[in-house]
């Protein structure tokens, strides 16, 4: 399955297999290289793809089947929006407390890390459910 | 993710270069805590070479400060970019381990 380029993005789909992720990272890079996307908001779209792609490829599926997760990359004024599509069970990461970034060392627990990362780097992160699938979309803005 | 090692006295200075991701966190984590296994317990981390890092090497940071403390050592890391020193302190970890500019602040450190 090779990305679809047009002049302003791509869209491609992925497997649900961990070297998948990097195949989408690899082609957002070509991507973001070829458009004169600056480096600080390209490797926040690397940090925000590694975090998602890896939680739906190990969490978002109960069968052991294999499934396409569609991603897509548009350029748009000042700024790039991607979305990240699955068909695996209903999942709003965005309703994931926040963890506490404040507690100590010996006290520090990782889950829900991932998204407060992503929701940070980000401008904007939304979530809907549709056609049977969880859609995720970010926005990055830049000048 | 290339990860280089040198000493300096009883200084562990790891050089890591490329994304500390999902890929390379797994990889990372045994090397570095192989390295406190044989007694590495100060620790710098290099992280000049490094891109950007996900939350899973936010989990290896978190997983080798906690051995490292264990053992009553210390980690610090240092030049990070600006998208890495972002992620290290929205995260909270820069309340974990202290983290400097240049690698010469980090060395100081422990001195």
């Amino acid at each position: 399955m090779t990305p679809d380029e047009t002049r302003h993005g791509f869209e491609m789909a992925v497997l649900n297999r961990p070297s998948e992720v990097d195949r989408v990272n690899e082609t957002f890079e070509r991507f973001a290289e070829k458009h004169g996307i600056p480096v600080d908001v390209a490797r926040k779209l690397g940090v925000a793809f590694d975090d998602l792609l890896h939680n739906i490829v190990s969490y978002a599926y109960d069968d052991e089947e294999e499934h396409e997760i569609h991603v897509s990359v548009e350029l748009a004024d000042r700024g790039l929006v991607a979305t990240i599509a699955d068909d695996g069970v209903p999942f709003d990461p965005l309703g994931r407390p926040s963890p506490d970034t404040a507690a100590p060392l010996t006290e520090r627990e990782i889950g829900g890390l991932g998204i407060h990362i992503v929701r940070n780097v980000m401008d904007e992160l939304s979530y809907c459910r549709r056609d049977g699938r969880n859609v995720l979309t970010l926005v990055k803005r830049f000048d | 993710m290339e990860i280089n090692t040198t000493r300096e006295g009883d200084l562990s200075i790891v050089d890591l270069e490329g994304k500390f991701d999902f890929a390379s966190s797994r990889p990372v984590e045994i090397r570095l805590l192989e390295l406190v296994e044989e007694g590495a317990h100060r620790l710098v981390l290099n992280l000049s070479g490094v891109q950007y890092i996900a939350s899973s090497g936010m989990r290896v940071l978190l997983k080798v400060a906690q051995q490292v403390q264990g053992h009553g050592g210390k980690l610090c890391a240092c030049c990070p970019n600006e998208t890495v020193a972002e992620v290290i302190e929205l995260s909270g970890f820069d309340r974990i381990l202290d983290v400097f500019e240049t690698r010469q602040d980090a060395l100081d450190a422990f001195s």
